[in-house]
């Protein structure tokens, strides 16, 4: 088992920006920053930020798993697929700011004072054209896979045949 | 008597399909990309557009019936690239949260064109115990819903203004 230099790159880079980038906001940037932007849009940014922050790492495992194993296993069609629906999830997460169940509706608001301002981004046209995307991927990888076994099984074949 | 060829499947005709199916999730993945682009930027001039016509209201009241109009005008302008559709609603609610007017409109917004919009509210003197609406207790709830792409991208903003209601 060979992890590639791309890979490597790869993990880091996700690493940096996915975990590092928010450890480091968290750190670095006054609570009262976060605060003020957190009752500005509705949504507790902290909480948005350490969630950012484990999916970082979950990434970088599977960009690691993806690059350590080959496609034509069966174990490295399993991790590619299930990349591919993480990937697709944390984008469905992103689109709808932290809120999963809101499928691509981004709502930011806040309120107070009896007066209260919600806007609503319908972002759902992208989770859908993402996850045809992310079908069509998978369906990709899982020809290509049939294919490899294919080939392999009918030289390990001819190789029997021949004496 | 009539001959059927079945052509079996070969390597050539997998890659083929292998190929397409790479071809059209990439190209899928640039279509998305440019419509987010475009989408994004098309909204955000139009509500930049939209600040410069800003939709104020105008409180009139009928001294004979005492009762009372609110009429908002305005004239958005689409500086955007793409078609938009426009709806705007105003919905005068009583502390007990009761709708007491509403009047909504749709407009759909060609490229470059401005358009006049146009809104009033009736409301009844009894809603009004002191004669006075600005003293009324109650809740004014403002809904502008801007879509684009024939309504498959969009953005809705929704303001409540008021006191007393919860």
């Amino acid at each position: 088992m060979k992890i590639k230099t791309r890979t490597i790159i790869f993990a880091i880079f996700a690493l940096l920006l996915l975990t590092i980038l928010p450890i480091i906001l968290t750190i670095y940037v006054p609570q009262e920053f976060f605060r003020g932007i957190s009752m500005m849009i509705g949504t507790d940014l902290s909480s948005l930020l350490s969630e950012i922050e484990v999916y970082g790492v979950f990434v970088t495992i599977f960009i690691i798993l993806n690059g350590m194993y080959e496609k034509t296993t069966r174990i490295g069609l399993g991790v590619s697929i299930a990349y591919k629906l993480f990937s697709l999830l944390g984008l469905i997460y992103g689109l709808s700011l932290g809120k999963i169940e809101n499928l691509g509706v981004a709502v930011l608001g806040s309120s107070g004072g009896g007066a209260s301002n919600v806007v609503m981004l319908d972002l759902r046209i992208f989770v859908v054209l993402a996850t045809v995307i992310t079908a069509l991927m998978i369906i990709h990888t899982v020809i290509e896979y049939r294919e490899t076994t294919l080939t392999m099984q009918s030289s390990q074949k001819a190789n029997k045949a021949s004496p | 008597m009539r001959r059927v060829i079945v052509k079996a499947p070969t390597e050539a005709h997998n890659l083929d399909k292998k190929g397409a199916l790479k071809l059209s999730y990439r190209i899928l993945i640039l279509a998305t990309i440019l419509v987010f682009i475009a989408g994004t930027y098309n909204i955000i001039s139009f509500i930049s557009g939209l600040t410069g016509s800003a939709i104020s209201p105008i409180l009139n009241k009928d001294e004979a019936t005492g009762d009372w109009s609110i009429i908002f005008n305005g004239n958005p302008m689409n500086k955007g690239f793409l078609d938009i559709s426009l709806s705007f609603e105003i919905t005068v609610l009583d502390v007990t949260g009761q709708v007491v007017a509403t009047n909504s409109t749709t407009l759909l917004m060609r490229v470059g064109s401005s358009q006049t919009l146009s809104l009033s509210l009736e409301i009844p003197s009894e809603m009004v115990p002191e004669g006075n609406i600005e003293e009324a207790r109650g809740l004014l709830e403002m809904k502008m819903s801007i879509r684009e792409l024939g309504g498959l991208l969009g953005l809705t903003q929704i303001m409540r203004v008021g006191s007393g209601v919860q």
